[in-house]
Protein backbone atom coordinates (compact mmCIF):
# COMPACT_ATOMS: atom_id res chain seq x y z
CA UNK A 1 0.00 0.00 0.00
CA UNK A 2 1.42 3.19 -0.73
CA UNK A 3 2.28 6.09 1.51
CA UNK A 4 -0.19 8.07 -0.01
CA UNK A 5 -3.04 5.63 0.53
CA UNK A 6 -1.85 4.82 4.19
CA UNK A 7 -1.51 8.59 5.35
CA UNK A 8 -5.35 8.66 3.57
CA UNK A 9 -6.19 5.50 5.72
CA UNK A 10 -4.80 6.96 8.85
CA UNK A 11 -6.74 10.22 8.35
CA UNK A 12 -10.12 8.81 7.80
CA UNK A 13 -9.19 7.27 10.78
CA UNK A 14 -8.73 9.72 12.74
CA UNK A 15 -11.17 11.91 11.48
CA UNK A 16 -14.44 9.92 10.62
CA UNK A 17 -16.78 12.08 11.52
CA UNK A 18 -15.89 14.69 9.24
CA UNK A 19 -15.29 12.38 6.87
CA UNK A 20 -19.15 11.15 7.16
CA UNK A 21 -20.10 14.61 7.21
CA UNK A 22 -18.44 15.06 3.93
CA UNK A 23 -20.10 11.58 2.49
CA UNK A 24 -23.49 12.94 3.07
CA UNK A 25 -23.20 16.05 2.16
CA UNK A 26 -21.58 15.08 -1.55
CA UNK A 27 -24.70 12.24 -1.62
CA UNK A 28 -27.35 14.79 -0.85
CA UNK A 29 -25.80 17.03 -3.98
CA UNK A 30 -26.01 13.73 -5.89
CA UNK A 31 -29.91 12.95 -4.46
CA UNK A 32 -30.72 16.50 -5.01
CA UNK A 33 -29.60 16.38 -9.02
CA UNK A 34 -31.11 13.11 -9.78
CA UNK A 35 -34.14 14.28 -8.09
CA UNK A 36 -33.82 17.73 -10.21
CA UNK A 37 -33.25 15.38 -13.46
CA UNK A 38 -36.32 13.42 -12.83
CA UNK A 39 -38.65 16.34 -11.63
CA UNK A 40 -37.96 18.44 -14.78
CA UNK A 41 -38.14 15.00 -17.05
CA UNK A 42 -42.13 14.85 -16.34
CA UNK A 43 -44.88 17.70 -16.50
CA UNK A 44 -46.99 15.38 -14.14
CA UNK A 45 -47.26 16.26 -10.68
CA UNK A 46 -48.25 12.47 -9.82
CA UNK A 47 -44.75 11.47 -11.13
CA UNK A 48 -42.96 14.21 -9.31
CA UNK A 49 -44.14 14.48 -5.69
CA UNK A 50 -42.27 10.87 -5.46
CA UNK A 51 -39.37 12.75 -7.02
CA UNK A 52 -40.09 15.33 -4.13
CA UNK A 53 -40.11 12.65 -1.48
CA UNK A 54 -36.93 10.41 -2.04
CA UNK A 55 -35.11 13.15 -3.27
CA UNK A 56 -35.80 16.07 -1.50
CA UNK A 57 -36.68 14.90 1.79
CA UNK A 58 -33.69 12.35 1.80
CA UNK A 59 -31.26 14.99 0.90
CA UNK A 60 -32.60 17.33 3.62
CA UNK A 61 -32.01 14.36 6.03
CA UNK A 62 -28.62 13.71 4.81
CA UNK A 63 -27.49 17.59 4.69
CA UNK A 64 -28.81 17.54 8.55
CA UNK A 65 -27.04 14.16 9.26
CA UNK A 66 -23.79 16.02 7.87
CA UNK A 67 -24.06 19.42 9.91
CA UNK A 68 -24.60 17.24 13.03
CA UNK A 69 -21.46 15.13 12.18
CA UNK A 70 -19.41 18.16 11.57
CA UNK A 71 -20.29 20.28 14.57
CA UNK A 72 -20.14 16.97 16.61
CA UNK A 73 -16.32 16.89 15.53
CA UNK A 74 -15.84 20.19 16.37
CA UNK A 75 -17.53 19.63 20.14
CA UNK A 76 -15.49 16.70 20.54
CA UNK A 77 -12.09 18.41 19.82
CA UNK A 78 -12.84 21.20 22.08
CA UNK A 79 -14.51 19.09 25.09
CA UNK A 80 -11.24 16.54 24.91
CA UNK A 81 -8.84 20.24 24.66
CA UNK A 82 -10.80 21.49 27.88
CA UNK A 83 -10.66 18.29 29.65
CA UNK A 84 -7.01 18.11 29.05
CA UNK A 85 -6.07 21.54 30.89
CA UNK A 86 -8.40 20.85 33.59
CA UNK A 87 -6.85 17.49 34.03
CA UNK A 88 -3.25 18.98 33.49
CA UNK A 89 -4.04 22.14 36.32
CA UNK A 90 -5.24 19.45 38.83
CA UNK A 91 -2.53 17.48 38.54
CA UNK A 92 -0.04 20.35 38.69
CA UNK A 93 -1.97 21.68 42.07
CA UNK A 94 -1.66 18.57 43.51
CA UNK A 95 1.81 18.21 42.74
CA UNK A 96 2.62 21.52 44.37
CA UNK B 1 -34.12 35.51 44.65
CA UNK B 2 -33.81 34.81 48.72
CA UNK B 3 -30.15 33.47 49.68
CA UNK B 4 -32.05 30.08 50.58
CA UNK B 5 -32.79 29.66 46.64
CA UNK B 6 -29.26 31.24 45.81
CA UNK B 7 -27.56 28.10 47.75
CA UNK B 8 -30.34 25.67 46.31
CA UNK B 9 -29.69 26.71 42.62
CA UNK B 10 -25.57 26.87 43.04
CA UNK B 11 -25.77 23.22 44.56
CA UNK B 12 -27.99 21.77 41.83
CA UNK B 13 -25.80 23.76 39.36
CA UNK B 14 -22.63 22.20 40.98
CA UNK B 15 -24.26 18.43 41.25
CA UNK B 16 -25.23 19.07 37.31
CA UNK B 17 -21.56 20.30 36.24
CA UNK B 18 -20.00 17.31 38.09
CA UNK B 19 -22.47 14.83 36.56
CA UNK B 20 -21.96 16.18 33.14
CA UNK B 21 -18.47 16.43 33.46
CA UNK B 22 -17.74 12.68 35.38
CA UNK B 23 -18.11 11.08 31.57
CA UNK B 24 -15.10 9.81 30.09
CA UNK B 25 -16.96 10.60 26.68
CA UNK B 26 -18.82 13.69 25.38
CA UNK B 27 -22.08 11.89 24.81
CA UNK B 28 -23.53 9.31 27.29
CA UNK B 29 -25.05 6.17 26.14
CA UNK B 30 -28.63 7.96 26.83
CA UNK B 31 -28.15 10.80 24.13
CA UNK B 32 -26.79 8.31 21.77
CA UNK B 33 -29.93 6.27 22.72
CA UNK B 34 -32.50 9.52 22.81
CA UNK B 35 -30.86 10.66 19.00
CA UNK B 36 -30.73 7.33 17.87
CA UNK B 37 -34.24 6.46 18.75
CA UNK B 38 -35.07 10.27 16.81
CA UNK B 39 -33.24 9.80 13.80
CA UNK B 40 -34.55 5.89 13.55
CA UNK B 41 -37.77 7.23 13.67
CA UNK B 42 -37.35 10.05 11.75
CA UNK B 43 -35.97 8.34 8.94
CA UNK B 44 -38.63 5.82 8.70
CA UNK B 45 -41.54 7.37 7.38
CA UNK B 46 -39.61 8.43 4.65
CA UNK B 47 -39.50 5.61 2.40
CA UNK B 48 -42.77 4.44 3.45
CA UNK B 49 -43.86 7.79 2.15
CA UNK B 50 -42.09 7.64 -0.86
CA UNK B 51 -43.78 4.01 -1.84
CA UNK B 52 -46.87 5.02 -1.08
CA UNK B 53 -46.84 8.55 -3.21
CA UNK B 54 -45.78 6.41 -5.97
CA UNK B 55 -47.84 3.80 -5.71
CA UNK B 56 -51.06 6.25 -6.57
CA UNK B 57 -51.93 9.08 -8.78
CA UNK B 58 -54.68 10.68 -6.37
CA UNK B 59 -53.45 14.48 -5.84
CA UNK B 60 -54.56 14.93 -2.30
CA UNK B 61 -53.57 10.93 -1.46
CA UNK B 62 -50.28 12.23 -2.42
CA UNK B 63 -50.20 14.74 -0.30
CA UNK B 64 -50.92 13.08 3.28
CA UNK B 65 -47.79 11.01 2.40
CA UNK B 66 -45.47 13.94 1.48
CA UNK B 67 -46.74 15.04 4.78
CA UNK B 68 -45.80 11.94 6.06
CA UNK B 69 -42.48 12.31 4.86
CA UNK B 70 -42.19 15.58 5.83
CA UNK B 71 -42.80 14.54 9.37
CA UNK B 72 -40.30 12.24 9.07
CA UNK B 73 -37.49 15.05 8.02
CA UNK B 74 -39.24 17.26 11.34
CA UNK B 75 -38.25 14.19 13.57
CA UNK B 76 -34.68 13.72 12.53
CA UNK B 77 -34.17 17.37 12.52
CA UNK B 78 -35.54 17.23 16.03
CA UNK B 79 -33.09 14.24 17.14
CA UNK B 80 -30.04 16.45 15.55
CA UNK B 81 -30.80 19.72 17.67
CA UNK B 82 -31.52 17.22 20.69
CA UNK B 83 -27.47 15.76 19.99
CA UNK B 84 -25.89 19.01 19.48
CA UNK B 85 -27.56 20.30 22.72
CA UNK B 86 -26.33 17.77 24.98
CA UNK B 87 -22.76 18.31 23.24
CA UNK B 88 -22.97 22.05 23.54
CA UNK B 89 -23.61 21.47 27.47
CA UNK B 90 -21.35 19.01 28.17
CA UNK B 91 -18.23 21.56 26.15
CA UNK B 92 -19.94 23.96 28.78
CA UNK B 93 -20.08 22.19 32.05
CA UNK B 94 -16.34 21.43 31.02
CA UNK B 95 -15.42 24.94 30.17
CA UNK B 96 -17.10 25.59 33.69
CA UNK B 97 -15.39 23.05 35.46
CA UNK B 98 -11.97 24.65 33.85
CA UNK B 99 -12.76 27.67 34.69
CA UNK B 100 -13.43 26.57 38.43
CA UNK B 101 -9.80 25.13 38.47
CA UNK B 102 -8.34 28.47 37.12
CA UNK B 103 -9.95 30.63 39.87
CA UNK B 104 -8.66 28.25 42.87
CA UNK B 105 -5.08 28.31 41.00
CA UNK B 106 -5.19 32.13 40.89
CA UNK B 107 -7.27 32.70 44.74
CA UNK B 108 -3.38 30.55 45.70
CA UNK B 109 -1.75 32.98 47.74
CA UNK B 110 1.57 34.18 45.10
CA UNK B 111 3.93 34.59 48.02
CA UNK B 112 4.02 31.78 51.14
CA UNK B 113 3.91 33.14 53.85
CA UNK B 114 7.07 33.09 56.09
CA UNK B 115 9.38 32.58 52.79
CA UNK B 116 12.50 35.13 52.54
CA UNK B 117 12.79 35.39 48.99
CA UNK B 118 8.36 35.62 48.43
CA UNK B 119 6.83 33.52 45.86
CA UNK B 120 9.14 30.07 45.20
CA UNK B 121 10.33 28.32 48.48
CA UNK B 122 13.97 29.33 49.11
CA UNK B 123 16.58 26.83 50.51
CA UNK B 124 19.61 26.82 52.57
CA UNK B 125 22.61 24.87 53.77
CA UNK B 126 23.86 24.37 57.46
CA UNK B 127 26.16 26.92 57.58
CA UNK B 128 25.81 28.72 54.70
CA UNK B 129 24.60 33.13 54.89
CA UNK B 130 22.74 33.15 52.17
CA UNK B 131 19.22 31.69 51.22
CA UNK B 132 18.73 30.31 47.89
CA UNK B 133 16.33 29.03 44.65
CA UNK B 134 16.16 25.42 45.19
CA UNK B 135 17.52 24.96 41.84
CA UNK B 136 20.83 27.53 42.19
CA UNK B 137 24.05 25.76 41.28
CA UNK B 138 25.74 26.76 44.79
CA UNK B 139 23.43 23.91 46.62
CA UNK B 140 22.55 21.78 44.01
CA UNK B 141 23.07 18.22 45.77
CA UNK B 142 23.42 19.51 48.96
CA UNK B 143 21.24 18.40 52.12
CA UNK B 144 18.61 21.78 52.06
CA UNK B 145 16.08 22.75 54.13
CA UNK B 146 13.75 25.97 54.09
CA UNK B 147 15.67 29.06 54.60
CA UNK B 148 14.95 31.21 57.77
CA UNK B 149 13.97 35.56 56.94
CA UNK B 150 17.29 36.44 58.60
CA UNK B 151 19.42 35.06 55.83
CA UNK B 152 20.56 37.65 53.11
CA UNK B 153 19.48 36.61 48.97
CA UNK B 154 21.73 34.90 47.22
CA UNK B 155 23.89 36.83 44.65
CA UNK B 156 23.70 33.93 41.97
CA UNK B 157 20.47 33.27 42.52
CA UNK B 158 18.16 35.84 43.66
Amino acid sequence: MSKANRDLGTLLKAQWDRAIAVACIVAAVVLLIVGYVGISGTPYVAEQLPYLISAGAVAVVLCAVAGMMWVSADLRDEWRELRALRRQLAEDSSAR
Amino acid sequence: MSSTSLTTHHVVRARSVRRAVSHDVLWAPTDRLVAGILLLVGSAPIPIAWVGASGTTQWDTQLRWTALAMVGVVVVCIGVGVWLYRGFVRVRAEARALRGVLRARLAEPAVRPGTPGGGLERVTVTGMAHHHRPDCLLVVGKPVHPATEDLAPCGVCA
